[in-house]
């Protein structure tokens, strides 16, 4: 596709923004009379979940209820059959937890001086309510899809708003888009109250308002911060989904919780240094969530599997494309992915023909028939003395268009070395990389110490140790392929690995349960 | 095919150079770290230009940066031994790695390699404070 001037491109995404905002908040087919009551909802996970009318007026929209289309952790119920749930279910969790974070800090100050005061908890709850909206098809997948857009980089190059995640940056454009400052102006008039999109926008993006100068932090942090209340759901959410045991004391976290000026002034949340506990489960519960769940071999299979039927929607839409009513999705543009939602992607299975290859790949799919491991790569696998070689590799799990290029283009050189251009085609291998977890979160916490000073909760915990190990143990890449080429691709990825000077054992095949192993050491 | 530069070799290049200048380590710090490539890519936004920054509430922060150093660590090209964990030690195939690999890249992609030791010369004052 020939790239498009910069300013048509902008044009183009604001375009799209607003499109998708008109249909999903404006659309007066989908507007009710606004509620009177509160709405109580009951929450697997956290029980009791009270919505204040004005809330249940936003949630009610197609914006919000279009969230129970998309799982909250992409393809991983096809391995743990358990996550089912949806970014709506987590969005009324970190509604939850924002409240409970704020009254827990609320706790430590006299209740006529709050830390949070009466409206700042309103539009934090504004800014959880919209956190998640700009989320796409099966959640993170696509984001990574989206964020290569070139409308989606050309607006990022504006400035215009502080880089974030692209459903981060999706949601705070839409919150901020006209038919959603229009509706919000008549919640206001309705319960006579006053909402801050501004503030909320800026939150969502861990943007911090200022006062005197000083940055209040620990408002965004609620939001947007190393314990905040969307990690405090997700963490508990999808480990209780998947059925792995997590132990979290957050009761103890929420007691330790106040406000205190940095070195520098910025007020920011603090731990006690006996809720450091908590946050230590936390970011050791984060780091089984990936190497368990997330970067499951099958759940990684079936993702490539998904990027393997955009990329061909991106560059034959003609032969595969996704409609939602008489729109024609374009998903070289970043915006008509707020329009796929996962029903969106299988309801393209159910209505194409038995004959369309476009029925088999999307069946291949939603019956498990995902793609296996022809090669497993990690630092067990290859040979020791690779460094250099292992390096040049590893490194394409950074992201962006060039690694990803060079990705899809070692994936040729396997397909032509193992012979199979006529049988399969470049969409059937995959070389998989997956990028570390973060785990800054203890680098950005400060704790109060029995001595009365800050420190960062790093200093406290051996957080290196784990991220060593996860990186030097529990990282796995692979290369995926169908089942019946497993034992061709699994020689031809060993042929064209050692023209780059790669060597692996015999272990990289064992371990991807290849019939007959080889090895190039 | 020829692989992209990446943050990766950019991180190499400069402890190289840093080796070279019988450096054998780099702070480990987290916060220092980033502060200063933060403050280098200001400085240097051609040669830094593949580490981008994200504001966070107490320092901006890299993530090319953070998985730049996971890579090289888990590659064995640097290491964070204990008794000292607290430093990036530079280790052999760290110098076999740039002569193999990232010095042909860097050079590819317009990158200069004064300026790379410029960079190297620049992080050094910072982290030691030299």
């Amino acid at each position: 596709m020939a790239s498009a001037p910069s300013s048509d491109l902008l044009e183009g995404f604001h375009k799209g923004i607003g499109e998708f905002a008109e249909e999903f908040v404006a659309n007066p087919r989908y507007r009710g009379q606004f509620p009177k009551e509160p709405k109580i909802i009951h929450d697997p996970l956290w029980g009791t979940i009270k919505l204040e009318p004005w809330e249940v007026a936003l949630l009610d929209l197609p914006l919000f209820q279009r969230l129970r289309q998309i799982h909250q952790t992409s393809l991983v119920f096809y391995v743990f059959p358990g996550c089912n749930h949806s970014r709506f279910e987590h969005t009324l969790g970190v509604m939850q937890q924002t409240r409970r974070l704020i009254d827990a800090v609320n706790a430590h100050y006299p209740a006529d001086r709050p830390k949070f005061e009466f409206k700042t908890v309103r539009n934090l709850r504004l800014a959880a309510l919209f956190h998640d909206c700009g989320h796409s098809c099966f959640s993170h997948i696509t984001e990574e899809l989206y964020g290569a857009c070139s409308d989606m980089v050309a607006f990022w190059e504006t400035g215009e708003l502080a880089r974030a995640h692209p459903h981060e940056t999706f949601s705070s454009l839409i919150l901020r888009s006209a038919p959603v400052k229009e509706l919000i102006e008549e919640i206001e008039k309705e319960y006579d109250i006053e909402l801050d999109i501004e503030k909320a926008a800026n939150w969502i993006l861990g943007k911090p308002s200022e006062r005197s100068g000083k940055k209040m932090h620990f408002e965004t942090q609620v939001i947007n911060g190393p314990f905040d209340a969307d990690k405090l759901d997700y963490i508990f959410r999808d480990a209780h989904y998947s059925g792995l045991p997590v132990g979290l004391d957050l009761d103890r976290l929420w007691a330790s919780c106040k406000v205190n000026e940095a070195e520098n002034g910025d007020e920011v949340l603090t731990l006690h240094q006996a809720g450091v506990t908590p946050l230590e489960q936390i970011l050791f519960s984060k780091i089984n969530l990936f190497a368990i769940v997330y970067h499951h071999p099958k759940v990684r299979a079936a993702e490539k599997m998904f990027q393997s039927i955009i990329e061909s929607a991106k560059s034959d839409p003609e032969r595969v494309c996704f409609n939602v009513s008489d729109r024609r999705l374009d998903l070289n543009r970043a915006t008509d992915y707020l329009w796929l939602t996962d029903e969106v992607f299988f309801s393209e299975a159910l209505r194409r023909k038995k004959e369309d290859p476009f029925h088999k790949m999307l069946h291949d799919i939603r019956y498990r028939r995902f793609f296996v491991r022809a090669l497993t790569i990690s630092n067990d696998t290859v040979a020791a003395e690779r460094h250099e070689e292992f390096m040049q590799l590893r490194k394409l799990n950074q992201p962006g268009a060039s690694t990803y290029r060079a990705k899809r283009t070692l994936a040729k050189e396997i397909l032509a070395a193992a012979g199979l251009e006529n049988e399969i085609g470049v969409g059937d291998i995959w070389i998989d990389l997956p990028s570390d977890p973060s785990f800054g979160e203890a680098d950005r916490t400060l704790v109060r110490t029995a001595a009365g000073t800050l420190r960062k909760a790093s200093d406290l915990f051996p957080l290196h140790y784990w991220s060593d190990l996860f990186q030097k143990h529990k990282w796995r890449g692979h290369v995926f392929c169908p089942r019946e080429h497993q034992q061709k691709v699994h020689e031809a990825a060993l042929e064209v690995f050692q023209s780059y000077g790669l060597k692996f054992r015999k272990a990289a095949g064992e371990t991807s349960h290849v019939p007959d192993p080889k090895s190039t050491v | 095919m020829r692989m992209p530069v990446t943050a990766e070799d950019i991180l190499v290049g400069i402890f190289y150079h840093l080796k070279l200048d019988q450096r054998d380590k780099v702070t480990a710090d987290r916060e220092t770290l980033h502060r200063v490539f933060y403050r280098v890519r200001e400085r240097h936004p051609g040669v830094m230009a593949l580490f981008s920054f994200r504001d966070r509430e107490l320092f901006p922060e890299s993530s090319q940066l953070d998985q730049a150093l996971s890579n090289l660590d888990a590659a064995g090209l640097i290491s964070r031994r204990s008794p000292a964990p607290r430093y990036y030690r530079f280790e052999d195939p760290l110098v076999s790695c740039y002569k193999k690999f990232s010095k042909d890249l860097l050079r590819d992609a317009g990158i200069d390699e004064d300026e790379i030791d410029a960079v190297a010369q620049e992080i050094d004052c910072l982290t030691t404070g030299n």
